[in-house]
């Protein structure tokens, strides 16, 4: 496997935004330019309305060393801090934030505060292993429907996996969690090899899962082909 | 016999409108405003037809604004969003066709005034309306299963964002998944 790109690393605290300033000792607007000042950030908001925590407090475009912060939301039920490097730094950086907000803003924050969180990670890869050839009945049903459209359009068709992911039922969903998923990228030709990942947990986790399937699925070709 | 009938008559109507008098006259000393009610009642059919025609400032600002091409020429794109206060609002736009008929050949001309149009206007109005889809858009916040589980592939830097069947020469050949 060889990672192309990280596209989102997210993370999410779950914690109320009323907990952070318990007492109303700190303002918004001087909340925000300090983070602006600290980070960089190049939108951010301005107008009163756009302090709702309903729909979502963000800023935009923002730079800590040799991070890059994507977008920082800030909700009435959590923080939620975007980069395209990796969880672990955009969970460092928050807490960085949380705690630099507490020593100047005035805000209210101890670790123990964040009872959940959650992530969410996207990545570009390239994989020589055939990841999505998981089981051979999925080959005999792409080979009968690209052998029956190909005859209606008159034109050849070769229908192959283009994606596996694993979800939760529904009916068991407190909180929305992302699908992992291993999909074909998006209008990149097949013969390329790239793919597209998606997965509800750290960057490094993330990186290690598809390493891990890629193994197996190499050990599975190898067992079967022998 | 005909005159003890009109006579009769002329009595019993004497007698009541001496009634109506006398209870006019006790009524005005009893209650002085008892027939200010009478005088009230008029003004009130005026006013409540008055207050149907009335329109909210909703459905006022709604009505279609109506514009002349070499005016609507001469504003900015932010003099026009003004003027259509940033709602989706119906605009009509009367083309002055004698202004600018000299720039075209007289087949176009006839192409343009179709045949019930020609020699009867020289203005045409078009009807049209400005959609409010990309402020919408702009100012959409990301809701709580969005950020938790953001949907399908998409690259938002360096502008190579993907799209679902960005190759597909039609959705209704290939279906979309939502």
């Amino acid at each position: 496997m060889k990672l192309s790109a990280v596209l989102l690393a997210r993370v999410i605290f779950f914690v109320e935004s009323v907990e952070l300033n318990p007492r109303g000792a700190a303002y918004y607007p001087d909340i925000v330019k300090g983070l602006v000042e600290r980070y960089g950030f190049k939108k951010f908001p301005e107008k009163f309305d756009e302090f709702d925590e309903q729909k979502g407090v963000m800023l935009l475009g923002g730079k800590y060393g040799d991070t890059v912060i994507d977008k920082v939301i800030i909700n009435t039920w959590g923080l939620t801090f975007d980069t395209t490097s990796s969880t672990r730094n955009a969970e460092e950086l928050l807490i960085d934030a949380l705690t630099w907000g507490s020593e100047h803003l005035k805000l209210h924050y101890s670790p123990d505060m964040i009872k959940r969180k959650a992530y969410v990670s996207q990545i570009l890869f390239y994989s020589d292993a055939p990841l999505l050839s998981v089981n051979p009945i999925l080959n005999v049903v792409g080979k009968r429907i690209s052998k029956e459209v190909s005859e209606n359009l008159k034109l050849p068709y070769t229908f192959q996996p283009r994606g596996v992911s694993l979800g939760i039922d529904p009916e068991e969903q407190r909180i929305p969690v992302q699908v992992f998923s291993i999909e074909r990228r998006e209008g990149v030709a097949f013969s390329e090899n790239k793919y597209w990942s998606a997965a509800p947990v750290s960057t490094d986790s993330h990186l290690a899962l598809i390493e891990e399937f890629e193994r197996s699925i190499q050990k599975q070709q190898f067992s079967s082909g022998r | 016999m005909a005159t003890n009938f009109l006579i009769a008559l002329a009595t019993a109507l004497g007698s009541a409108t001496f009634i109506l008098l006398v209870l006019r006259v006790v009524l005005k000393a009893v209650v002085p405003n008892a027939f200010k009610e009478m005088i009230a009642i008029p003004e009130k059919v005026v006013e409540r037809q008055f207050t149907e025609t009335v329109k909210t400032p909703d459905e006022v600002q709604m009505r279609p604004v109506i514009i002349d091409d070499a005016t609507l020429l001469a504003l900015s794109g932010r003099q026009i969003v003004d003027l259509l206060g940033n709602r989706e609002q119906p605009l009509q736009v009367i083309y002055n066709i004698s202004s600018f008929t000299p720039e075209i050949s007289g087949m176009q001309t006839t192409s343009l005034l179709s045949s019930r149009w020609q020699g009867a206007r020289s203005f045409i109005v078009v009807e049209g309306k400005i959609p409010k889809a990309r402020e919408t858009e702009e100012k959409k916040a990301l809701s709580r299963e969005e950020i938790l589980s953001p949907p399908g592939q998409s690259t938002a830097n360096f502008g190579s964002a993907v799209k679902k069947s960005v190759r597909a020469p039609n959705e209704t050949l290939c279906g979309s998944a939502s």
